[in-house]
């Protein structure tokens, strides 16, 4: 079997009101507002040169194609 | 063998010289450096050697000096090989990769080319012993340049018609029409898809097209020649701005989105009528009774 990280989950951005909606494996950030989930999402995703998708309102995940 | 000098010099020039002519420096960018050219020169000259050896070695009725004919099969099977390994070991260092389809393309171009090189010097040495030197040499300029026109294959412009179209996004998600493509997730990578990402629309004029454009390596070869020749505003670790063609699974349409360094529609239209059509991209469904009867 081919084992790779890429296309899944690195991490999980998430802002604080939303943050129930989440849980699992993946590292979950919990951030306070719209700028600091910004900023935080891209920062990750490019440290892991990956990128960020938005699959709800303040909800982001990381994912590395 | 003496008599056969002129033959033999004659039609191995011609037969090198059929090599040089093939050997162009052009977009693609490969191969651009001296020694690539040294390799394929080189190779070039033993292919047209072999060929012009040939009908000497007939005519003096030395019929197993012709068993090296399939030497030279062989070797050129290795330059397709070497091809295909050099540029399988720097597609990683491509920001948008030319896709193995494309690749084996190229390289099965550089093989056919030496057999035009030794087919070119065979076909002079078979001139001049027949007919003598001038006509000879006629041959040996003709054929190649007649022999090259046919080979070229058809580019996407003979099979699709290639439109500008303007990329929808719908919150997030970023596509042609009703076709979603990506999902850009931070809202600076939105804006800069908003601000200079680029939509085009590539329609199959028929079946044959459709199939042929499902093709990845087709799609990935035209992703790879438009950010090649327009530039891309890409790095890596920034995924968020790779380009992406998708077929539209209803009409069959390729959907391409593309943020080029150069804007110009006209220009990226260009560039995607003149890429080549892969050879193993080639579908013709149509030949089939099956698919004739699907297409009504």
């Amino acid at each position: 079997m081919d084992l790779s990280l890429n296309n899944t989950i690195l991490a999980i951005v998430v802002k604080e009101d939303c943050k129930t909606k989440v849980s699992g494996g993946a590292p979950i950030f919990i951030t306070e507002n719209d700028q600091e989930l910004e900023e935080m999402s891209m920062l990750i995703s490019r440290i892991t040169m990956s990128m960020v998708h938005e699959i709800a309102d303040g909800i982001r995940m990381i994912v590395k194609h | 063998m003496e008599k056969y000098g002129v033959l033999i010099a004659v039609s191995i020039l011609l037969g090198t010289a059929a090599r040089i002519y093939t050997l162009r420096t052009d977009y693609r960018q490969y191969p651009s450096y001296p020694h690539a050219y040294v390799t394929h020169l080189t190779l070039g000259f033993i292919a047209a050697a072999l060929g012009g050896l040939a009908i000497p070695a007939l005519l003096e009725e030395n019929y197993v000096a012709v068993t090296f004919l399939t030497v030279a099969a062989q070797q050129f099977r290795d330059i397709r090989n070497m091809e295909r390994d050099t540029l399988a070991e720097i597609e990683e260092t491509e920001l948008v990769p030319r896709g193995k389809a494309y690749i084996e393309g190229i390289a099965k171009l550089f093989e056919s080319r030496n057999y035009l090189a030794m087919i070119n010097a065979f076909v002079t040495s078979l001139v001049i012993h027949y007919l003598g030197l001038i006509p000879g040499v006629i041959i040996g300029i003709l054929f190649p340049l007649l022999l090259t026109r046919t080979m070229i294959g058809p580019r996407l412009k003979d099979i699709a018609v290639v439109e500008k179209a303007s990329i929808t996004f719908k919150g997030k998600n970023i596509g042609i029409e009703d076709v979603i493509m990506m999902n850009v997730g931070e809202d600076e990578g939105i804006e800069n898809w908003k601000k200079y990402g680029i939509g085009l629309v590539i329609k199959p004029k028929d079946d044959n097209a459709r199939a042929t454009l499902a093709n990845i390596g087709q799609r990935q070869a035209i992703l790879h020649d438009v950010a090649t020749q327009l530039g891309i505003k890409l790095d890596v670790g920034i995924q968020q701005y790779t380009p992406l063609a998708r077929l539209d699974l209803e009409t069959g349409r390729v959907c391409m989105i593309i943020i080029p360094i150069e804007p110009d529609i006209p220009a990226i239209i260009e560039a995607i009528n003149k890429v080549p059509v892969l050879e193993s991209a080639q579908r013709k469904p149509l030949q089939s009774k099956a698919g004739k009867m699907a297409a009504d």
